[in-house]
Formats: C-alpha cells, sequence, structure tokens
C-alpha cells in the first residue's frame, strides 16, 4: 500500500510536468529545445547556451519551436539530426536535477528530525539507535545524491 | 484456380516497372550506408539514453534510503535499487567495449 502511494505520487508529478508542457505549445508539438546540460559528445550541436537545438531543413510552414512559450515559432539555431535523442536526454538529466534538489531539502529536513529525537530520546536506548539510524541512512543518501551528480563526467571521461 | 490468378497478378506487379513505367529508385532513409553501422547507431542511441537513466536510478536509490528511515526492509530495496543500477551501468560500458573486443579477436 505504502508503495503504491509512491508510485501514485510519481504517476501525478509526471502528468503534471507533461500537461504543463501541452498547454505552453498552441501550434503544434515543439520540434527544438532548449538544452540545460551539455550534451556534446552526443552532437556538436548540442551545446547548452541557452538557444534552441532542433532538427535540419527546417520548413516554417510545417514545423513549430516556441521554446520560451511566447505564442511565436522560430527557427532553431542549432541544428542537427540527433535533436530528438539530446531533448529526451536532456529532460531526463532535468529530473534527475530535480529530484537531487527535493533530496537534498528532505535530507536537511531529516537531521533537523534526527537531532528532534536524540533530544527528546532521553537516555532510552531504543529511541537513540533509532534517530542514529536516520542520521545514518541520511549520509547514505547524500553521498549516493553527490555519485549520481558524479558519474555522468566521469563516464564521459571513460568512453570518450 | 484462386492461386494461379494471384500469382499472375504478383507477376505482373512486378512487371509493371519493367513494362512501362521506368526504373523505380529506393532512397536509403537512413544516414547509416551499412548494416554495422546501423547496428553502432542503435547502440549509440540505447547507449545515451541509459547514460541518463544511471544518475536517475542512484537519485532514486538515495530517496529510498532515507525515506526507509531504519526500517530494514526499505532498505534492502533501496540497496536493491542501487545494486542493479550499477550492474546496469557496468553492462553499458561493456557494451561500448564488447564489439571492439570481439572485433580484435576477430581481425575484422
Amino acid at each position: 500500500m505504502k508503495k503504491d502511494k509512491k508510485i501514485w505520487l510519481l504517476g501525478l508529478f509526471l502528468v503534471f510536468l507533461l500537461f504543463s508542457r501541452l498547454v505552453l505549445a498552441d501550434g503544434g508539438p515543439n520540434q527544438c529545445c532548449v538544452l540545460n546540460h551539455n550534451l556534446t559528445e552526443i552532437d556538436g550541436a548540442c551545446i547548452n547556451d541557452n538557444r534552441s537545438v532542433g532538427p535540419p531543413n527546417w520548413d516554417t510552414s510545417k514545423n513549430w519551436c516556441d521554446p520560451d512559450g511566447n505564442g511565436h515559432s522560430e527557427i532553431p539555431v542549432h541544428q542537427t539530426k540527433k535533436w530528438g535523442l539530446c531533448c529526451l536526454v536532456d529532460s531526463i538529466y532535468n529530473f534527475t536535477d530535480w529530484l537531487f534538489y527535493v533530496l537534498m531539502a528532505g535530507i536537511a529536513i531529516l537531521f533537523i528530525l534526527a537531532g528532534f529525537f536524540f533530544i527528546t530520546a532521553g537516555g532510552d536506548t531504543t529511541k537513540i539507535t533509532q534517530s542514529k539510524r536516520f542520521v545514518f541512512y541520511g549520509i547514505i543518501g547524500l553521498i549516493l545524491a553527490l555519485m549520481a551528480r558524479i558519474i555522468p563526467s566521469i563516464i564521459k571521461r571513460l568512453v570518450s | 484456380m484462386r492461386k494461379i490468378i494471384f500469382f499472375a497478378l504478383l507477376a505482373g506487379l512486378f512487371l509493371i516497372p519493367i513494362a512501362g513505367f521506368g526504373v523505380i529508385r529506393l532512397n536509403n532513409p537512413l544516414n547509416a550506408t551499412s548494416f554495422e553501422a546501423v547496428i553502432n547507431d542503435v547502440i549509440n542511441f540505447v547507449f545515451y539514453i541509459g547514460m541518463a537513466l544511471v544518475p536517475l536510478g542512484i537519485v532514486v536509490s538515495a530517496f529510498y534510503f532515507f525515506t526507509a528511515a531504519g526500517d530494514v526492509q526499505q532498505v534492502g530495496n533501496a540497496k536493491k535499487i542501487l545494486f542493479y543500477t550499477l550492474l546496469g551501468l557496468a553492462i553499458l560500458l561493456l557494451s561500448k567495449a564488447l564489439a571492439s573486443i570481439f572485433k580484435g579477436i576477430l581481425h575484422i
């Protein structure tokens, strides 16, 4: 039951993300995106310089690209055939970043809670061990979250 | 009888270009020109998506770790997620290397 709740929450969040995207796109689905991460290892054109990445051979009458959501289509600045892969990978990275920030906030709250438990334990051994576990797994989570940030750059070095 | 008509129609269909319409050209919709290049492109595609999913998996396992707060079963779950994410990462890295290793062995 607990697991179900978590999955539902995650699903709701995803639907919310998708919905906000759909509302923005009123001239059709966006055929470009602005990258937040440097993905030059996929294609040289996938640069995160706040300018749009889209497909080559752009046709203004057929294609739609509105990265800033102001209702006006514009021609993507960086054009490459691999724009779809770049945008997909970038959105996965965005989601990871978002989760990372939530995690950081969660860990801060967790440590405060653990401190509170330590104080209110009042010499009760079981309560003290419980709050020790809180801190222990909080630290493990923190290390893992930091690791997740480092791993992509390590792999880039390894592969290229 | 039906079969004969069917085959006659099929043969006629193949004869049409020869009879009157000239040569039909099929344009290659892919960038790749060889089968090996196609496989390589697919591997690259999966590789980059996998690379993006590995950090996500690790962050999710971290999330499970600290929401567990000492619950042994939950911690076990988190460990499993972490283990299989890292296993996936290892296989993903191997997949890049394996192709070149096999090429070296077979002298292709």
